[in-house]
């Protein structure tokens, strides 16, 4: 086996446990859960109540997978904030930092199993809206649909993860992080389609890889053309947020070791 | 031994515990406190609500834009009233202070209602800045006349939200996720309070957890207000009501679970 093979592999291996042992301790909050249970029937509840009586066409699919997709947001925010200053509460930030595996490596799992977790609220979105709004449950293209979604949670994993990179920093970020659920909704299209924002906007939806995640799901399950040019863009801005947060990373820990702040909450 | 402190001593020290220990807790538990956080969390994200609820209410077209607008505006003092009291237990609890707090002799109303307070105060300026706010995107009309009786539907909901905190807080005595329940009653507050949907739109069940829930009654009151009928002295009573029977479970709360994790040991139990 080369070197690059190993690599790889213990990568993975890392990823994987890490992304396991994170979703073992988010199930071990029954709050969490509860929280997770929820808020996206809330959100699904508030989306069908704004949009009775609308004269917009949006179909309630539409407007499920939206309410859906504002829950998985939701989820991986809170939770990939949360993560990097619950390790620095329990102390283990420090040692973590110090070992030889990258601080991007041991990130991504926590970013990955809140956004996994972000499926179920979908999930679960779809299944309230069935039950209590009447949605058909009808998904023009359920293979296309499986990537995009795949495609979606990996890209809000890795956003929620360029955000969280500053609390390596900045133990008070998650506070900044916090502002950011209102407008990525805005900018993903979820409820409101991104061509009724003002054009400078619209630029910045562009670069927002969920905004292409968001189109990708909607057309997957409407049986719009162009999911898979959605995708292909969904996915390059995923590897591009990746690259980015990997320099900030290391950035961010080098000035936190050298300021000797890494501990400090 | 609660509140021997108060029976030994006079009046000044129980103003001081109320007022100055009250804003100094405050200060202390909030890493939000700081600018660099205060801005983003009290201001920033209320701010961001408003404008995509008015945004979202403008593309829906069911009702007039202020009608999100007002609604959002009241919602927005929910960060410092459910969040500031729930972390003034939460927060002694994570610096590993709470046994020593506890263990002073000084009165827990006075204590506790101290640190509420300081919320109540900036969650009423969130909640004004926002209307505010609502005047310059969603043309708001706020009649100077009705002004007075906007302030006082305010700052019955900012109590009323606040005294809703501190029963999270007490909860928080017995779980560590305390912020976690702050956060979820302000999203469900989103839904049954009248915020975004008006109450007859919802199923009976949900008016009903509607109207038991902080805030509702206030943000009615404010849109009597605005909208120049009667009505509105009535609805700010009940709000004014319902913070009062919060408060009242919120100090039994706290007293019965000190107690009881006096017994088992458990305050400091992470």
């Amino acid at each position: 086996m080369n070197v690059l093979t190993r690599r790889v592999a213990s990568s993975t291996l890392v990823i994987s446990r890490g992304w396991l042992l994170e979703l073992r301790q988010l199930m071990r909050s029954r709050l969490y859960l509860v929280t997770a249970v929820i808020l996206p029937l809330v959100f699904a509840s508030l989306a069908h109540y704004m949009f009775a009586g609308s004269h917009r066409t949006e179909g309630p699919l539409v407007i499920a997978l939206s309410a859906g997709l504002m829950g998985m947001w939701s989820t991986t925010l809170m939770g990939s904030g949360s993560a990097i200053n619950r390790l620095r509460f329990m102390q283990v930030l420090e040692p973590l930092v110090a070992c030889p595996t990258s601080t991007f490596l041991f990130s991504v799992p926590f970013a990955l199993a809140t956004a996994s977790m972000g499926i179920y609220s979908l999930g679960a979105t779809l299944v309230w809206s069935t039950l209590f709004f009447g949605m058909p449950v009808e998904l023009a293209s359920p293979l296309l649909f499986a990537v995009a979604l795949l495609v979606t949670v990996v890209s809000l994993a890795l956003l929620g993860l360029l955000l969280a990179s500053a609390f390596i920093l900045y133990p008070t970020a998650q506070s900044l992080a916090n502002f950011f659920e209102y407008p990525i909704w805005m900018l993903s299209g979820v409820l409101v389609p991104v061509s009724s924002l003002p054009e400078p906007v619209r630029y910045l939806a562009d670069v927002l890889a969920p905004s292409w995640g968001v189109k990708a799901i909607m057309r997957s399950a409407t049986g719009e053309g162009g999911t898979l040019p959605a995708v292909l863009a969904c996915s390059l801005l995923s590897v591009l947020y990746a690259l980015i947060t990997l320099i900030l990373l290391r950035r961010f820990e080098w000035l936190a070791r050298s300021s000797g702040t890494l501990a400090l909450q | 031994m609660v509140g021997t402190l108060q029976r030994n001593v006079g009046a000044s020290v129980t103003l001081r515990l109320f007022f100055a220990a009250g804003w100094r807790s405050h200060m202390a538990l909030f890493r939000w406190m700081r600018p660099s956080a205060f801005f983003p969390t009290v201001i920033g994200v209320p701010t961001v609500q408003l404008i995509w609820f008015v945004y979202l209410g403008h593309y829906v077209g069911t009702h007039p834009v202020a009608y999100y607008a007002v609604g959002n505006a009241l919602h927005a003092c929910a960060i410092a009233g459910l969040f500031a009291p729930a972390m003034s237990i939460q927060g002694e609890r994570f610096s590993g202070t709470l046994t020593a707090v506890l263990a002073t002799p000084a009165r827990r109303s006075v204590m506790f209602l101290g640190r509420v307070v300081p919320a109540v105060l900036i969650g009423f300026l969130t909640s004004v800045v926002m209307l505010a706010l609502g005047v310059v995107v969603a043309d708001v009309e706020l009649p100077w006349a009705r002004l007075p009786q906007l302030v006082g539907a305010v700052l019955v909901t900012t109590a009323s939200c606040c005294a809703f905190g501190l029963l999270i807080g007490a909860i928080g005595l017995r779980t560590r996720e305390a912020i976690l329940i702050a956060n979820l009653t302000s999203y469900l507050m989103l839904l049954v309070c009248g915020v975004n949907v008006p109450l007859e739109s919802l199923p009976d069940w949900l008016q009903v957890v509607g109207r038991l829930m902080p805030m509702t009654h206030g943000i009615q009151a404010a849109r009597e207000v605005l909208a120049g009928t009667t009505g509105a002295g009535g609805l700010m009573l009940l709000e004014f009501l319902k913070a009062l029977v919060y408060l009242g479970i919120a100090l039994v709360v706290l007293r019965v679970l000190e107690q009881n994790s006096r017994r088992h040991a458990v305050l400091d139990e992470m």
